[in-house]
């Protein structure tokens, strides 16, 4: 669709129905913290550096991947260091 | 900036709707629109379906990408689907707030995909990811889960959480 993609905002361990993995004021901390640091990010968003996906000079005319092209691009992005270098995403 | 809130959650108090009230907080004090499309306050119906196409292009065949082709040329599309290409093109970032559901987003979202991303219209064959319609505009996921985060790592019991993801961020891309 053409959007720049950014890397997702994940907040883990937020179930409601029973399950429990902390105390109860643990739970609330954690999730006040998770509103706090979303909160901020949206702020900076529209100066995030976006995820990289293969694109049309990745593929030949049928489609398929080039040799040599990295067929996991969009697939690491709970690396930060594999998303901030150019170089180990085009490895 | 304008921002859009794509909202999938069905339970305004939950904690999916602190993230989105959490958003559109702070882009509003960072003087940003903001604009909510609250798919199931809205009731928004995720199936695509002959019935929401009154001028069939084939009364006989329903052909889904046919007909929402035939509808974008014609201007007869589906007000709910028109109404969220409005905020899409007046949004320049677009956040999707919704729980993972069984290792993916909720029905209503994943139909709001198929239903409003209109063939012909918003994408063909030659025009996606860096020659889409969109290029140029911002999308981010926040999206919730249930387990902690050690179980959504690669083997993890939650799902890669990498690769569950990838379908959606891929068909924004």
């Amino acid at each position: 669709m053409g959007f720049s993609v950014l890397r997702p905002f994940l907040s883990f361990a937020v179930a409601g129905h029973g399950y429990r993995y902390e105390q109860d004021a643990d739970k609330q901390a954690r999730l006040a913290a998770l509103r706090q640091s979303w909160g901020e990010r949206v702020g900076r968003l529209a100066e995030e550096r976006p995820l990289c996906f293969q694109n049309w000079d990745d593929w030949d005319d049928s489609g398929a991947l080039k040799p040599g092209r990295d067929p996991d691009l969009g697939l690491r992005f709970l690396d930060p260091e594999m998303e901030a270098d150019p170089e180990l995403r085009h490895r | 900036m304008n921002a859009l809130i794509v909202f999938a959650h069905p339970e305004p108090a939950s904690f999916n709707g602190a993230l989105r009230d959490t958003a559109a907080s702070s882009l509003r004090s960072g003087g940003h629109s903001v604009e909510i499309s609250d798919l199931y306050g809205e009731n928004f119906d995720p199936v695509e379906k002959a019935a929401h196409y009154a001028r069939r292009l084939d009364p006989q065949q329903f052909v889904p990408l046919a007909e929402q082709r035939s509808a974008g040329r014609e201007g007869t599309l589906p007000v709910a689907v028109r109404r969220e290409i409005a905020r899409l093109e007046r949004a320049d970032l677009v956040i999707f707030q919704f729980p993972l559901w069984w290792h993916a987003q909720p029905a209503i979202l994943k139909g709001w995909f198929d239903r409003v991303l209109v063939n012909g219209l918003l994408y063909d064959s030659t025009r996606r990811y860096g020659r889409g319609v969109f290029k140029g505009k911002r999308a981010v996921l926040s999206v919730t889960a249930g387990a902690p985060e050690r179980s959504f790592g690669r083997g993890g019991r939650g799902g890669d959480i990498e690769k569950l993801l990838w379908p959606m961020q891929y068909s924004l891309h």
